[in-house]
């Protein structure tokens, strides 16, 4: 019920329709990629190098001859397509860790509440940098490093709404109907704190784009000749003088997708100030 | 107060303890060996000897409870060796390239509180009036930004096409100010904001009435009445980010040329010089953990509500 509440009060703002809008077509352009690239992202003509935009180029071609457009969709891809996997593997970590430490209590809840005392005391990007660097490079380690201290704030918020939840005299209903501590879990202490959780993981699903992209920026995440939004900016920047559009689809592409992500995510903390 | 300073400040024991197992851990979940690593660092070829005599250099015959201690006897001096590659001095390295990214990160605070605070005083003062609408659509692109984008198309703008700032190197304050700018958009993006929200708060609190019933001006209402109360909680964000900041400087620091403690892990990274990273690791780790306890012990001061509470 608390869902259908709040989608209803999300989905009132004409800014919601608008951006969730943009970021499914783009998500979209992502997915078929395959379908709608014109050329191979990987493939080189070097005779074609560093064109301008044209028709037969909608985006130009960068410093290897290879389409730019092509190279775009499938970046948005690999960057959308990571940074959700890392969004989605946190939020299942968290939110679990978070209800069952919440609802069992106790010296359960007292080791989880601890151990992510002690990890948000580590800065991610140390864990990430240590990672990468003993044991090397690749968009997959990098994910590893950054689900370390990623699933830590799904589980604080999750453990506290549960809390305030098991007292509520829905659950003391169940529970006298015999439900088992799991199916109150899962069918009805979640389904009311998924409100709350959409709303986090939306803002940081756009922190994980900027991170996976800023890692690959740095060379650490995903490696050439893979096409992805970070790594392309890191690629295109030589060239900027001459060339700006190099840099520029990718970044805007990073832009609009983040920008639209916390308006949503915006909006979704509103329309959960409303269903209280 | 003084009980929680104590418990606070023991906390940091079994967090320290763990960077410590972490950063010595480390060197064992490399892929290979650490005698491998080495030689292959060094450009010894692996003969069976060469890699005896580099399993004796590490110490990694000796019991692994032994190695510890005596690595944690020299993580405490900062002594990690030299580096694998310019074989020079790990803790005079890392500690001059700090030196450099603290340099980067203070200019940058000063410049996120000179333009976030009158920002966020402006905005709420003129609340939901168009200003207000500006700084929040401004607010929202700061916060999605990319910087490594923003800091190339800064370059060129600035450096390239209007030639106001050098491109890249260091040392005078017109270095400080391309990379010190694209470090504080994010900061300065949610801080005018979170700074406006509880303006707003305050602002309809009931010593706000009092104060306008005797008669004191609006402008020394929000000055010095509501501004004061407002800062309290920026003080916890800022110390944390503040942590944040010195850690995470690589992007802005690799655009720049900006030789700081970001740049010199990345480049080692890539280079493979495993005591230069073990350095950062450990360096970085510390000055973050007492970063947060300081900004919590401060918090806990400036707050009568929350010093009471403890």
């Amino acid at each position: 019920m608390k869902m259908k509440i709040f989608l209803k009060r999300l989905f009132e703002k004409k800014t919601t329709c608008i951006f969730v809008a943009l970021v499914l077509v783009i998500v979209l352009a992502g997915l078929l990629a395959g379908v709608l690239a014109p050329y191979n992202p990987l493939e080189q003509v070097l005779d074609d190098k560093l064109q301008m935009a044209s028709s037969a180029h909608l985006m130009g071609t960068d410093h290897l001859g290879r389409d730019m457009f092509s190279r775009v969709l499938y970046a948005i891809r690999t960057t959308l397509g990571f940074a959700a996997l890392c969004t989605c593997l946190a939020a299942m970590i968290g939110i679990s860790l978070g209800i069952l430490a919440g609802y069992i209590g106790g010296v359960l809840d007292m080791v989880i509440m601890r151990f992510c005392d002690i990890l948000y005391a580590f800065p991610g990007l140390v864990l990430v940098m240590a990672i990468v660097g003993f044991i090397g490079v690749g968009i997959f380690n990098v994910v590893i490093g950054m689900l370390l201290t990623q699933w830590l704030w799904y589980a604080r918020v999750s453990r506290n709404l549960t809390v305030a939840e098991k007292t509520r005299s829905y659950i003391s209903a169940a529970k006298v109907n015999g439900a088992s501590g799991l199916k109150i879990m899962t069918g009805h202490i979640l389904p009311n704190i998924i409100p709350n959780m959409l709303a986090i993981f939306t803002v940081d699903f756009g922190h994980t784009i900027l991170s996976i992209s800023g890692y690959s920026f740095l060379g650490l995440g995903v490696q050439p000749p893979g096409a992805e939004l970070g790594a392309m900016i890191n690629e295109g920047r030589n060239y900027i003088n001459s060339d700006p559009w190099l840099i520029f689809w990718p970044g805007i592409v990073v832009l609009i997708v983040v920008v639209s992500v916390n308006i949503i995510g915006d909006n979704m903390r509103d329309a959960l100030d409303g269903t209280k | 107060m003084l009980k929680y300073a104590v418990k606070r400040i023991l906390l940091i024991i079994p967090i320290l303890f763990l960077v410590s197992v972490f950063a010595f851990g480390l060197v064992r979940l490399m892929p290979g060996n650490a005698e491998m690593a080495f030689l292959q660092a060094a450009g010894i070829p692996p003969s069976d000897e060469a890699l005896e005599h580099a399993a004796e250099e590490l110490g990694l015959n000796r019991p692994i409870t032994e190695q510890y201690t005596e690595w944690l006897g020299k993580a405490v001096h900062l002594d990690f060796g030299e580096s694998f590659t310019s074989h020079k001095v790990v803790r005079e390295e890392v500690l001059g390239a700090l030196r450099n990214t603290a340099i980067l990160a203070g200019f940058s605070t000063l410049l996120i509180l000179i333009i976030s605070v009158p920002m966020g005083v402006l905005s709420a003062v003129r609340a939901d009036k168009e200003l207000d609408h500006m700084n929040r659509i401004l607010a929202f692109l700061g916060s999605s930004m990319p910087s490594f984008w923003l800091g190339p198309l800064l370059v060129q703008l600035f450096c390239l096409k209007l030639g106001w700032f050098p491109v890249q190197g260091f040392g005078t304050l017109r270095h400080l100010i391309l990379p010190g700018f694209t470090m504080a958009v994010l900061y300065i993006a949610t801080y005018s904001r979170t700074l406006r929200n509880s303006l707003l708060e305050n602002m309809n609190r009931r010593f706000v009435m009092y104060s306008r019933a005797r008669g004191i001006s609006e402008k020394k209402i929000v000055m010095n009445h509501v501004l004061r109360t407002s800062l309290i909680p920026a003080v916890t964000t800022f110390g944390v980010n503040f942590g944040h900041m010195m850690a995470g400087t690589a992007i802005v620091e690799i655009l720049f040329s900006w030789p700081g403690i970001g740049r010199l892990c990345v480049g080692s990274i890539t280079s493979r010089d495993y005591p230069m990273i073990q350095g950062y690791i450990v360096v970085i780790s510390v000055i973050f953990v007492l970063v947060n306890l300081i900004t919590d012990l401060i918090t806990v001061a400036l707050d009568p509500q929350m010093r009471e509470s403890l």
